[in-house]
């Protein structure tokens, strides 16, 4: 059996029906729906030029539908900001103590004061040295670079 | 036997009695403790490509509707882009804030990692320490050689600690951000559900609109393809007619006046119908990889709870997933098609 071609008059009645599946409280979703449905109206409508008026009035309606469901998506994402607010701090305050955590971890503290004492007692025996040997000024360069060793490892063990 | 080397073997066996009592109750410390660290490279990995997620997910929307002007039925008007109240822009803020939390939460998994290979390193962190003491202690007379026979159960009594430390690190980070992952992942999803349905209705906007626009020059294309068919069959009938032969002419020539719109129409609509199906592809799998992933977290937590070693496996399996449907998508192309 043929299918029978759609008439203007039904193709504009099944307009209105989909039409007034909007309510003021739809959702996204529903609306979504409902633009769904006009455009499998339009596929259906036959491709003549006394349809290209509610073709047209299809293709404008589901635009502006897209529009209210764009506005209400943005309201409702508005909505959850605190709440990315609130677990961002918490976040950012618990990574910055296990960061703190791993850096001791590392024992890098303790091998960075062990190694500056490794080269302080050596300048140390270098200045003994020296000053038995009555070479004064190797013994003073040494001093010298010993003060600044010292200095860095107190700036450092203040630091971390 | 002398009476020296006897007394100095006694004192070297209870010396290294001492040594495997002590070892002994640290291995046991050890075991109590529950200190075996998991690797949450996986986890990091997840969060990584998860993250890259929630940013694609968010240009999707904000690219194409922050030059599209909105219908506002309420003050039934159109939003032009430029206007400071149109919705384009508060997306712009709000989604800078889910950049934001999800940036914190890479960090937050990088510091988890951090810890796990702290622990990992713990022989070279503890020899490194231990070889500074033995270089010190040569530099003094007289303590180096007792510094030398302490110095492997220094080295593991500090392995020791780094583990027991590590353990006890990562779960206090994990229990405490498991409450501020629950809730990114809740709404991370809600923000999903809803981008995909805004997703979704300007593409069918579009696409209503394109599958309205070619109702025309489909029109003619039909109706020309039709005429040259029926002059076609003419001709053969008729090969002597000339005035046939020119309506052929002119009739080809309307034909491929309007071929170009046409095919370019139905080759836009096919585009807006592939892209709509990946959209619809992308938000699914994003906010599936959403739930595994704070499911991942949640086992990570519970499992420190009870000492137990948690199952990263699955959600390694997620994320790689994701990270191909990302990859495959190629969103920078679907967000230019969209505009």
């Amino acid at each position: 059996m043929e299918d029978k071609k759609m008439t203007f008059q039904e193709a504009q009645a099944k307009y209105q029906v989909i039409i007034d599946e909007i309510k003021s409280d739809s959702t996204p979703e529903e609306l979504l729906d409902v633009q769904e449905k006009l455009t499998s109206l339009l596929d259906e409508l036959p491709n003549e030029e006394e349809f290209d008026p509610l073709a047209e009035a299809i293709s404008d309606a589901s635009d502006k539908i897209s529009g209210t469901i764009t506005i209400a998506v943005v309201d409702d994402i508005h909505s959850r900001n605190e709440a990315f607010k609130k677990a961002t701090e918490m976040l950012n305050e618990i990574s910055s103590e296990a960061e703190g955590d791993a850096s001791v971890l590392g024992l890098k503290k303790p091998k960075y004061i062990l190694s500056s004492l490794n080269k302080s007692v050596e300048q140390v025996k270098g200045i003994i040295s020296d000053a038995k040997g009555e070479n004064y000024t190797d013994a003073a360069k040494k001093a010298e670079t010993l003060i600044v060793l010292l200095k860095d490892m107190k700036s450092k063990i203040k630091s971390s | 036997m002398s009476l020296y080397s006897f007394f100095n073997r006694k004192a070297r066996l209870k010396k290294f009695t001492k040594i495997g009592i002590v070892s002994t109750i640290l291995f046991f410390v050890a075991v109590i403790s529950g200190c075996a660290i998991p690797d949450v490279r996986p986890f990091a990995d997840a969060t990584t490509t998860l993250s890259a997620s929630v940013r694609a997910g968010g240009d999707m929307l904000i690219t194409p509707l922050s030059e599209k002007p909105i219908w506002v039925e309420k003050k039934k008007k159109y939003i032009q882009p430029k206007d400071p109240e149109h919705p384009g822009k508060t997306l712009e803020a709000d989604w800078k804030l889910r950049r934001e939390a999800m940036d914190a939460i890479v960090i937050y998994s990088n510091s988890l990692v951090a810890i796990g290979e702290a622990s990992a390193n713990r022989q070279e962190s503890a020899e490194g320490v231990v070889n500074e003491v033995k270089k010190l202690a040569s530099l003094i007379p007289n303590i180096g050689t007792t510094i030398n026979a302490a110095g492997d159960l220094v080295v593991f009594g500090l392995k020791t600690y780094i583990e027991i430390k590590a353990y006890h690190d990562m779960a206090r980070a994990v229990k405490s951000a498991d409450q501020a992952i629950k809730l990114v992942a809740k709404v991370i999803k809600e923000d999903f559900k809803k981008l995909k349905t805004a997703h979704a209705s300007i593409l069918t906007a579009k696409l209503t609109k394109s599958k309205k626009d070619i109702r025309i020059p489909q029109r003619n294309y039909e109706q020309y393809k039709k005429e040259q068919k029926d002059l076609r069959n003419k001709i053969l009938e008729n090969l002597d007619d000339q005035k046939l032969r020119d309506k052929m002419i002119e009739t080809d020539a309307l034909l491929a006046g309007v071929e170009p719109e046409y095919t370019s129409l139905q080759n836009q609509i096919a585009s807006l119908e592939q892209e709509k199906s990946n959209g619809k592809n992308f938000f699914n799998k994003t906010i599936e990889a959403i739930n595994a992933w704070a499911e991942a977290h949640a086992k990570l937590s519970e499992a420190f709870e009870k000492n137990q070693s948690p199952n990263l496996v699955l959600l390694a399996a997620r994320a790689q997933e994701l990270k191909i449907i990302i990859e495959e998508a190629k969103f920078k192309e679907i967000i230019e098609k969209v505009k």
